[in-house]
Parts: C-alpha cells; sequence; structure tokens
C-alpha cells in the first residue's frame, strides 16, 4: 500500500483505538475472544501477521481491556516494521497499544521492552530506545522476573554493542582529509598510504561501551543462562579480545542442556577453531549445520560463493548427488593434509561462515552475516589483517562518506583491499563505490584463498616416484609407489631426540582418494638419512590420483605431501611395451637374467634426488619383446640423460642472469647429453613374460639440475621401437 | 542600584556554587601502598566536574569584565548580568557531561568488587602468548607456541633462554624436582628436557590434561588415568591409578607433601605412602577446575565462569564443613590461582590479577590490570609470575604485591 494512502488508514485506526478501550466488556464473548486470540497467535506463528492482525484486531474490539491482545498486537506491528519514514503511523500505532497494555497490567516488564523495541525501528527516535529498556529492567528486576530482565539487559546491552561496533577499528584522518572510495579502487597504494600516512588509528576507542556491554549480557545471562541472543551477542564480544576460553564456558550451559541453534554451535566452532582445538571445532561445526534449516544449510555449504562464476553457474545446476560429489572432491583437494582427522580448509571455511554469522548476523536488521557483503569477502580471503573505519563525514563531496562510517579492510601480504560503507550504529554495511564489481573481477583471479590457512599448518613438499609394472595379472597394473622425506627439514623446528612419522598412502579416481596404507616410523635424530617409504600394489586400469603423506603429529609444522595424477593402462600382450623406469639406490645388478622386481633388493628412491657423483640404478621391464628360434629375445638399449635445468639457488642475482644469458647463446650445459649409451642385449627368454633389465648409472661431474632419463628399445627380432622418460634430480653436493 | 546587586549576586552565586562543589567533592586520594583508593562518593565526580566548568566559565566572565570598556559592553552583553550566567551554566554542563564520560570510563575500568591495585613489577618479554607456567625452587618454566622459555627467578636479570621447541598443541608444563628435568605436556605425550641443554625425549604416551611435580614424582594425567613418575631417564618407574572424573587440575602441596587432584567434580588428595599411591576423595566441586592452589592454611580452585572456591585446609582434611567459600564476578572467569603468604592471586584474563585475603574472612581486595590478558600464575614465595597473553605484548610479568 502507498504511503499516502496507508497513513490515514493507520490514523483512524489509532484513533478508533483511543475510543475502543472505553467500551465495557461483555463476559459472554469471552469465548470468542479467546478463539480469535488463538487463531490470531497461530497465524502469526505461520508467518501470515497480516490476517493475524487482522483476527487481533477483532478480538481488541470485543475485549478492548485485554492485555495480551494489545501485547501481542503491537509485537506483531512492531516486528513487521523497518526503520523508515513509511512505517511511522505503524509504530505510534503499536506504541498506543503498549501504553494501553502497559496501563492494564503494571508491573510487567514486556511493554517497556516491546517500547524500546518500537522506538528502536522508529527514524529519530532510537536514541530513546535505551531510556524505555532501562526502564524495563527497573520493572523486571523489581517483580523478579528473569525473563524480561534479560531481556531488557540483553537490549540495553545491544545499544552499547553497536555503538562500540560502529567505533572499534576507528581511525582518525589528519586535517583536510577525507578517505575515498573511488580514488581506493582506482589508485595504487591509495589504501597503504592513506592508512599509514593520512591517518591514525585511535586505541582504546569504544572500550567503555564494550565493558558496559559485557556487563550487561552477563545480567542477562544471569537470569537465564540460555538466553540465547545474549549469549551469542556476548560471544561476539569475548571473540573480539581473543578470549576463546571464556566462550567456550558461554556456550557450554547450551551444550549441557543440549539447546540453541546453529549460531551456538556456529561460535562454539569458532572459539575450538582458535584455540587449535580443531576436533572440536569440526563437530561444533557440523552440529550447527544439523541444526540449520536445509535451504540455509545448503546456503552456507555452497561452493558456488568461492568458485568463479562461471563455475558457479554450472555448480548450481548440479544435481543432489553431483554437488555432493564435487563438494566431496574439492574439500578433499583443498586439505592441507588428508592424514589428520579434519579437514584444516573446511574448519576454515565454516570457521569463516561462523566469524560472518557473530559479527553481522542482526534480526533487528533481518540479516544474516554470513549473506552479507563483509560475510562474502571474509569467505573468501578470510578475516582482514587491517580493519579501518572512518567518521561520518558532512561535506557534500565527501561520497560514500556523507552521514555513514566507511570501513576499509586491508590484507597487506596480497595487497588487497575493500572498502563498506554503512549508517551509524546499524549493524548494516554494503560494498563502496565500485567495490562490488572489483569483487567479481578478484573472484575470476582469487576465487577463495587460504593462505592463512598455508601459513598456519607450513606443510612441506616432498617428491614421489610412480612406476607402472605389469602385474602378475595381465589385467592388473602394478604400481610402485615410493616417497621420501628429509628428517633435517621436517623436524627442522624441533629440538626432539626422535620422531614418530607416519606415512599415508592414498589413491583413487581423481575425485575420491582412499586410504589404503598408514605406516608409522621411528625417526632418530639428527638422522643421517632421508626417510623413506615404498607401496607396491596391483591396480585396475584407469585414471588415479596418488597422494603421499608424512606428518608427525606430534611436532609442529613436521608435514609433507605429494600428489600426482596418472593414468593406469594395460600392457597390452604380444606388442613391445616397456614399464616405467624405477629409479633406486645403487645395487650390484644381478649376475643372470631376472623375472622381477621382487628378485633383487632394490630400494627405491622416493624423492628422485641423487647427490652429485653419486652412482644410481635404474630398472625397468621390458614386455613383448619376442624370442627367435632358440628361445632368445635380442634387444638394443639407448639411453640419453639431458640436462634440462641447471640447479642455480646458490647463485645470487647476478649468477642467475649471468646464468640466463648462457643457456640463450648455448654456452651453459644446458639441453646438452650428459650421458648417452647403447648396447645390445641377447637373453634367453625361457618361461618369463617379461625381460627386466638393471643398469647403474653414474654422471660424473655433471652440475645440479633436473634431468631427464630417454630409455630406447629396439626388438631386433621384431624392428619395434618403444621409448619413455623418466625426470630425475641432481642435487648439489 | 538593584542593577548592581543583581551583578554582585550572579558572581557570588557562580564562585559560591563553583568554590562549594569543588570543596565538597574529595579530591582524588594519592596512592596508598599498592592500592588506588576508589573515590567513595557516589556522584562519581559529577558536582566537582560541574563546578570547574562553572567555575572556568566565570573566570572567563571575570576576564572579559577586565579586558573590556565600559563602552564598549553597553547595549550588549553585560559580564555580570549576562556573560556570567551564560558561561558558568554552559560551563556547568560541558563538565557534567565530561565527567559522566568519565565517570563510565572509570566504571569500565575499575574491578567491580574491591580496589584497583598497582603491584611493583618487571616485565619479560616473551616471543609468544604464554600457555602454561611451571615453577620449582628457582627456575621456572613458561610453555609458549614457540617452545618454552625457561626464567631463573633467582638470578635478577631473569635470564631467558628457550628449551624444548617445537612441540604442537602444548598444554602443561612443570619443572622436576631438583631443577632437573623441564617436563612438557601436549595432545599427545608427556616429554623432557634438560633446562640447559639436550634434546626433548617421550617420557609417557597420551594426552597430558594435568601435570605436577614433587621433588620426587611427576604426576601426569589423562582422562581419568593418574600415571606417577618416580626418577628420571632410564631409571624411572611409572604407576598408575584411575581417579573417579576426567582429572583436569593437579599440583604439589608443600604443606602436606601430597598432590591436589582435581577432576571434573571433586578434589582429591593423592598421597603417595612408601611406592604405594593412594587417592583420597576430599570434596565435591561444582564446575570444571582449570586449576589447584594450597597454602599454608588454605586451599583453592579455580573454576572459569564459576569463579574461585576456597576451603579452609583444616576443614577439608579434618573432616569439618566442607562447604566452600565461593567468588563470583571478579574475576569474570578464573583461568589460574596461585597463594603467596596466605593470600590468593587469581588470573582473571581481562580482569588482571585478583588478591584475595582469606583471614580474618574472605575478602576481595581488588584487582591490578597490569596484565592485559592474565591466564597464568604462579608464586615463587617472594613474588608472583604472571603470564600475559595479550595480544601484540605478550610477556611474563613479575609482580611483588
Amino acid at each position: 500500500m502507498p504511503m499516502v494512502s496507508r497513513v490515514p488508514v493507520l490514523l483512524l485506526a489509532i484513533a478508533i483505538q483511543g475510543c475502543a478501550h472505553r467500551a465495557p466488556f461483555d463476559p459472554s464473548v469471552q469465548p470468542v475472544v479467546d478463539s480469535l486470540y488463538h487463531a490470531g497467535m497461530a497465524q502469526a506463528a505461520a508467518g501470515d501477521t497480516t490476517a493475524a492482525l487482522n483476527t487481533l484486531q477483532e478480538a481488541s474490539k470485543l475485549a478492548p481491556q485485554n492485555a495480551d491482545i494489545l501485547y501481542w498486537r503491537a509485537v506483531i506491528l512492531g516486528h513487521t516494521t523497518s526503520l523508515s519514514v513509511e512505517d511511522i503511523p505503524r509504530n505510534i500505532l503499536a506504541w498506543r497499544l503498549l501504553e494501553r497494555a502497559e496501563g492494564l497490567d503494571r508491573g510487567n516488564a514486556r511493554y517497556a521492552i516491546e517500547m524500546g523495541r518500537v522506538r528502536l525501528a522508529s527514524p529519530l527516535l532510537r536514541i530513546e530506545a535505551e531510556r524505555h529498556f532501562r526502564r524495563a529492567l527497573r520493572i523486571a528486576q523489581a517483580s523478579g522476573d528473569p525473563l524480561n530482565i534479560a531481556e531488557a539487559a540483553y537490549e540495553i546491552g545491544m545499544i552499547k554493542q553497536r555503538r562500540y561496533s560502529t567505533v572499534r577499528n576507528r581511525y582518525m584522518s589528519n586535517p583536510g582529509q577525507i578517505f575515498d572510495p573511488m580514488m581506493a579502487s582506482s589508485r595504487l597504494h591509495y589504501v597503504r598510504e592513506y592508512l599509514e600516512q593520512h591517518s591514525h588509528p585511535i586505541d582504546g576507542i569504544g572500550s567503555v561501551e564494550r565493558s558496559e556491554a559485557e556487563e550487561l549480557f552477563r545480567m542477562a545471562l544471569n537470569a537465564v543462562p540460555t538466553h540465547e541472543r545474549t549469549a551469542v551477542a556476548l560471544l561476539s564480544v569475548l571473540f573480539d579480545q581473543g578470549r576463546f576460553n571464556e566462550m567456550i564456558s558461554t556456550v557450554q550451559p547450551f551444550i549441557d542442556a543440549n539447546t540453541g541453534s546453529s549460531r551456538i554451535r556456529l561460535a562454539a566452532g569458532l572459539a575450538w577453531y582458535k584455540l587449535g582445538r580443531n576436533t572440536e571445532a569440526d563437530s561444533s561445526f557440523k552440529k550447527a549445520l544439523e541444526l540449520m534449516s536445509p535451504q540455509d544449510r545448503e546456503d552456507m555449504e555452497s561452493l558456488s560463493r568461492i568458485i568463479r562464476r562461471r563455475e558457479a553457474i554450472a555448480y548450481q545446476v548440479l544435481g543432489d548427488s553431483a554437488r555432493m560429489h564435487t563438494d566431496s572432491a574439492y574439500w578433499e583437494s583443498a586439505d592441507p593434509l588428508l592424514s589428520t582427522p579434519e579437514n584444516e580448509a573446511w574448519l576454515e571455511f565454516m570457521a569463516r561462515n561462523a566469524y560472518s554469522d557473530l559479527y553481522w548476523t542482526d534480526s533487528d536488521m533481518r540479516q544474516t552475516g554470513w549473506r552479507t557483503d563483509r560475510g562474502l569477502i571474509v569467505l573468501r580471503y578470510g578475516e582482514p589483517p587491517v580493519i579501518a573505519t572512518f567518521t561520518p563525514e558532512n561535506t557534500a563531496d565527501a561520497g560514500d562518506a556523507v552521514g555513514r562510517v566507511l570501513t576499509v579492510w586491508r590484507w597487506p601480504v596480497e595487497d588487497m583491499h575493500y572498502v563498506f560503507t554503512g549508517p551509524p550504529a546499524m549493524n548494516v554495511a554494503s560494498f563502496a563505490g565500485n567495490f562490488r564489481s572489483l569483487a567479481e573481477d578478484n573472484r575470476e583471479d582469487v576465487p577463495f584463498s587460504l593462505r592463512n590457512l598455508a601459513a598456519a599448518t607450513n606443510v612441506d613438499s616432498i617428491r614421489m616416484q610412480l612406476a607402472r609394472f605389469r602385474a602378475a595379472n595381465p589385467n592388473a597394473i602394478r604400481l610402485v609407489v615410493a616417497a621420501a622425506a628429509d628428517p633435517s627439514r621436517l623436524y627442522r623446528n624441533a629440538e626432539v631426540a626422535d620422531g614418530t612419522l607416519t606415512w599415508s598412502l592414498r589413491m583413487g579416481e581423481p575425485s575420491r582418494l582412499k586410504l589404503l596404507n598408514s605406516d608409522t616410523m621411528q625417526v632418530k635424530l639428527p638422522a643421517p638419512a632421508e626417510a623413506s617409504q615404498t607401496w607396491i600394489r596391483d591396480i585396475a586400469p584407469g585414471r588415479y590420483r596418488v597422494r603421499v603423506e608424512a606428518l608427525d603429529a606430534n611436532i609442529v609444522a613436521a608435514a609433507g605431501r605429494s600428489q600426482d595424477e596418472m593414468e593406469a593402462r594395460i600392457f597390452v600382450p604380444g606388442a613391445l611395451m616397456l614399464s616405467d623406469i624405477l629409479i633406486g639406490y645403487r645395487m650390484n645388478p644381478p649376475e643372470g637374467p631376472i623375472s622381477g622386481l621382487s628378485e633383487i633388493a632394490l630400494r627405491p628412491r622416493g624423492n628422485l634426488t641423487m647427490q652429485q657423483r653419486e652412482q644410481f640404478t635404474m630398472y625397468w621391464e621390458n614386455y613383448g619383446l619376442v624370442p627367435d628360434s632358440t628361445g632368445h629375445v635380442n634387444f638394443d638399449v639407448s639411453v640419453v640423460i639431458r640436462l634440462l635445468e641447471i640447479d642455480r639457488s646458490n647463485t645470487g642475482q647476478v649468477g642467475l642472469l649471468l646464468g640466463a644469458i648462457s643457456d640463450a647463446v648455448g654456452i651453459s650445459p644446458l639441453g646438452d647429453q650428459a650421458l648417452g649409451m647403447s648396447y645390445e642385449r641377447e637373453e634367453l627368454l625361457g618361461s618369463r613374460d617379461r625381460v627386466p633389465q638393471v643398469l647403474n648409472i653414474g654422471l660424473g661431474s655433471s652440475p645440479a639440475g633436473t634431468y631427464q632419463i630417454e630409455l630406447t628399445v629396439v626388438d631386433k627380432n621384431t624392428k619395434s621401437t618403444h621409448k619413455v622418460n623418466r625426470i630425475f634430480y641432481l642435487a648439489r653436493k | 542600584m538593584s542593577k548592581k546587586y543583581a551583578e554582585l549576586g550572579s558572581v557570588c552565586t557562580a564562585l559560591v556554587l563553583s568554590t562549594l562543589v569543588t570543596a565538597t567533592a574529595p579530591l582524588a586520594q594519592a596512592q596508598q601502598g599498592y592500592t588506588e583508593v576508589q573515590p567513595s562518593n557516589t556522584n562519581d565526580g559529577k558536582l566537582k566536574a560541574i563546578g570547574i566548568g562553572a567555575g572556568i566559565g566565570a573566570l572567563m566572565a571575570v576576564g572579559y569584565y577586565f579586558v573590556s570598556d565600559h563602552g564598549e559592553r553597553s547595549g550588549k552583553c553585560g559580564p555580570w548580568s549576562c556573560a556570567l550566567p551564560y558561561l558558568s551554566i554552559s560551563g556547568g554542563f560541558a563538565g557534567l557531561f565530561m565527567s559522566r564520560e568519565l565517570a563510565a570510563q572509570r566504571r569500565a575500568e575499575r574491578p567491580r568488587v574491591g580496589d584497583r591495585l598497582v603491584f611493583a613489577s618487571t616485565n619479560y618479554e616473551i616471543p609468544a602468548a604464554p600457555i602454561a607456567l611451571g615453577l620449582r625452587d628457582s627456575l621456572l618454566a613458561v610453555a609458549t607456541d614457540s617452545g618454552t622459555q625457561v626464567i631463573s627467578t633467582a638470578s635478577r636479570s631473569a635470564a631467558l633462554r628457550r628449551r624444548g621447541s617445537g612441540l604442537s598443541d602444548v598444554r602443561r608444563v612443570a619443572v622436576s624436582g631438583g631443577e632437573s628435568q623441564i617436563l612438557i605436556g601436549t595432545s599427545s605425550a608427556l616429554w623432557e628436557t634438560g633446562p640447559t641443554e639436550g634434546l626433548l625425549r617421550r617420557v609417557l604416551e597420551g594426552p597430558v590434561d594435568a601435570l605436577a611435580t614433587s621433588p620426587t614424582a611427576v604426576v601426569a594425567a589423562t582422562g581419568n588415568s593418574i600415571r606417577i613418575r618416580y626418577g628420571v631417564g632410564e631409571d624411572a618407574r611409572t604407576d598408575s591409578l584411575a581417579a573417579p572424573g576426567r582429572v583436569t587440575a593437579a599440583a604439589w602441596d608443600e604443606g602436606s607433601g601430597n598432590f591436589w587432584i582435581a577432576t571434573d567434580s571433586m578434589l582429591m588428595e593423592l598421597s603417595i605412602s612408601g611406592s604405594t599411591p593412594v587417592l583420597t576423595p576430599r570434596v565435591a566441586i561444582s564446575g570444571t577446575a582449570n586449576a589447584v592452589a594450597s597454602s599454608a592454611n588454605w586451599v583453592a580452585v579455580s573454576l572459569g565462569n564459576d569463579g574461585v572456591a576456597i576451603w579452609s585446609r583444616q576443614a577439608l582434611l579434618g573432616g569439618g564443613v566442607t562447604t566452600p567459600t565461593v567468588l563470583r564476578g571478579e574475576p569474570r572467569f578464573a583461568f589460574d590461582l596461585a597463594f603467596l603468604n596466605d593470600v590468593l592471586y587469581v588470573a582473571g584474563g581481562v580482569d588482571g590479577v585478583t588478591k584475595i585475603e582469606l583471614s580474618p574472612s574472605v575478602r576481595i581486595v581488588g584487582s591490578s590490570r597490569q596484565a592485559g590478558y592474565a591466564t597464568s600464575i604462579a608464586s615463587d614465595g617472594t613474588a608472583l609470575w604472571i603470564g600475559d597473553s595479550f595480544t601484540g605484548k605478550t610477556r611474563i610479568i613479575r609482580a611483588t604485591p
């Protein structure tokens, strides 16, 4: 209804109210009144507030002295208004109803509380709300009404908290300076320079309001320990000061009583997460999701906010099953360490949602924190390390800052920033200037950053060697997975005499890994050699992702991981084929022909890295060599080793430059053949289905760097040729 | 004539008012020892501020009278009939608003109970937030995420050195008898290292929820299992016994020669007679104990949000009245506690360190806010050592109340 037509109607209604309460009450209509009252309440509960208001108004006409009916009419009116001039008549009506109800039911604090709430929803009159809440608190304390003590204390606390939220992180601009969001989005380094040179933070501002808010919230919780809105408000105050232990104590009554909504569990999860108690955080976040409505849960878990726009469109049309599969694959690949029981990336994602929920969910503003602009940016990039707010300006050329608080977030490492604008003392803000479109542009570059998590988990990259052979079952592939980690690097930060390193191997379809092996080894420190692990498994043909992790959970940052994808194909019987080259520690070659890897004691080198001048052994298997009439196979072997990249990590910038120039003009050994050898071999095939070969290699004084072995085998009986490659590394001695 | 009287009346009124209210409001009292006494008046200095504001206004009016010529003033705002009341009243209002703001700030900063205390102190910066303290004889071990800082409490310089770095999820720390070893409890094991050199060695498997040392034994608890380790190195022997609940805190009681063990519902005494450990339930507690401490006459536990519970040792051990004195509200969250000369000090996070006198009756004396976020506290008999986890200012404070 347009305002012009609504105002007279409501004013008329107010006038009618003024007369109605003087009408005498006929006791015979009480059953009708009760019936209308219950019907109205049911309609309100079902969300049909218009019908509820009409029904309660009918009841009010019959029983004008019924304070309950007046109260609930006022509550519904108050809760269906917004902070706009258009709704003022509605608020006036609610106010009048509450005044009448209070006159009929003196000593009940609920009317004063609602009056305060109506004032909060009335433009220009918000400042008066506190007086009503304080009056309500006095009435409730006098009557010993714990619920209304909690409600009134909560409301006053929220007023204080909103004031605190408005001024916290406040920066003061230097005289004559006004922060300009447009410049912030267009001029390089503007934000950094403004925060560092043209403004300064005001320490301790708002601490009085914060302290008062905390006292009031505690008063409310003393009255009703499971008053949820108060608990959430207190949790945000505690979180702000890093009081995570106290957050846990605050939510404990809810957990003990198995009550409270998802918001409590989200906040608890956030506190546990900040305390480094990932198991408890995981459990709290999962419980929070359980307690959400299906729609909220789906929205919160959706990846569409943290992937690129085009991918998000495709994601949103996925069916339930495909979406679940995608979610699972996404989080698995994002998890820094699969060996830990929790997925740290998912925990970070949920912690960011919980952070936004704690700070910006506001029932008065009908706002869900993690659905706001600020929630979106926190979700993608984490909590901003630098936050600055600027006081509203009153000059016309201040743009977005006129009468509004500007909030600047900055991530110094990434040199990224966002600016938001919102009215003071209301928990609302949206992108300032053209930051909305900037956010979309950034999303295409970095849709989701876990940089803070990577720094916290500090997982090393380790190398692994995958080698595919024909299995005993011709329809399977035998896979050798070898991995190695340098204990002196893994335990570089730890002063421990020994470590307990747990190796795990996971394999599966690229989108779904399964744990296949987990082995624990004791590492004496300082360790003289690298710690290595080898697994041999027969697998079916297909595409696989292989992930190896090494973790000592006792030690900070003693973790490494390696991941690769590969295709496992059947070695076609009858065709000349070569297995992968397996590089191992040097061993003496067998004296006669062998039938397979199990017959020799080759120790694979997981990290594929040898020292300069160190000899190593390469092993491969030839399949499909055709014997001659005497049963012998006859083949040529050619091994060529090339230097792909010189390791210049020990040279300075000048060395790197000179190295690059010498590579370009061809005076460096890059691309040179470091070793070339060929030989012819004839062996009796016998009953073997393969012809394994063992070869020792030494590269003399070749430079440190990345090398490639190119192995070519020619079957002299059939003239067939097959070729395989293997990358390896020479480390500086 | 009447105009002159009116002018004189205005001057007198303003001056008398300002003098009166200034004299009525007590001046801030000088510090008496460690205690900063709060003003006893209930108006939070409101009258004083109004008086000062009005006085300044009156002085400005007097200044105006002397610096302006009579001719200039004719037909304008006169110094006595106009400027004086106007400036006095507006000055009074300014004083009123300022006093309200200052009073709110004072209210926010002062303890809810007792006075604001200031202890003589020395600060020692540490690189990360202190998680726990362990103190024996003259050695203080401070567990942090960046290793354990070892501080000599005897040395005037209290030299810091770092030991046993690299452990993840550190929970507890203690110094063994004879200062021979630093013991560090993590979520996976109990570790041991020398105070000056040597690598960390794992001595007990399993998470450490509570840790305490006596001159001859180490008590480490995991869930409801209590393990007592005697000796060091290869010769060490370990006994185990089960507690009736999850153990949350342990402390060595020098007075009795026994350990106090707190579970989530019970305070117990662990005595080691000969080589047999005996666990004796002493009293039920309501809440989860974060820490236990004892003095010659008292035993106390910190219960987080539930405050501090205090028993007289005599009642606790003699089977008398065992209802504790429970103090809540100050501090709002009791992290840790320690006795110094039969006076109890509680580390209360943002509420700093609260001093509680127990004789002749239990009384909260006040709180010191010198630590921004006090989470741990230990006493060496002459001073308190306070772990301050305040963001960006992590430190150990040596305080002598």
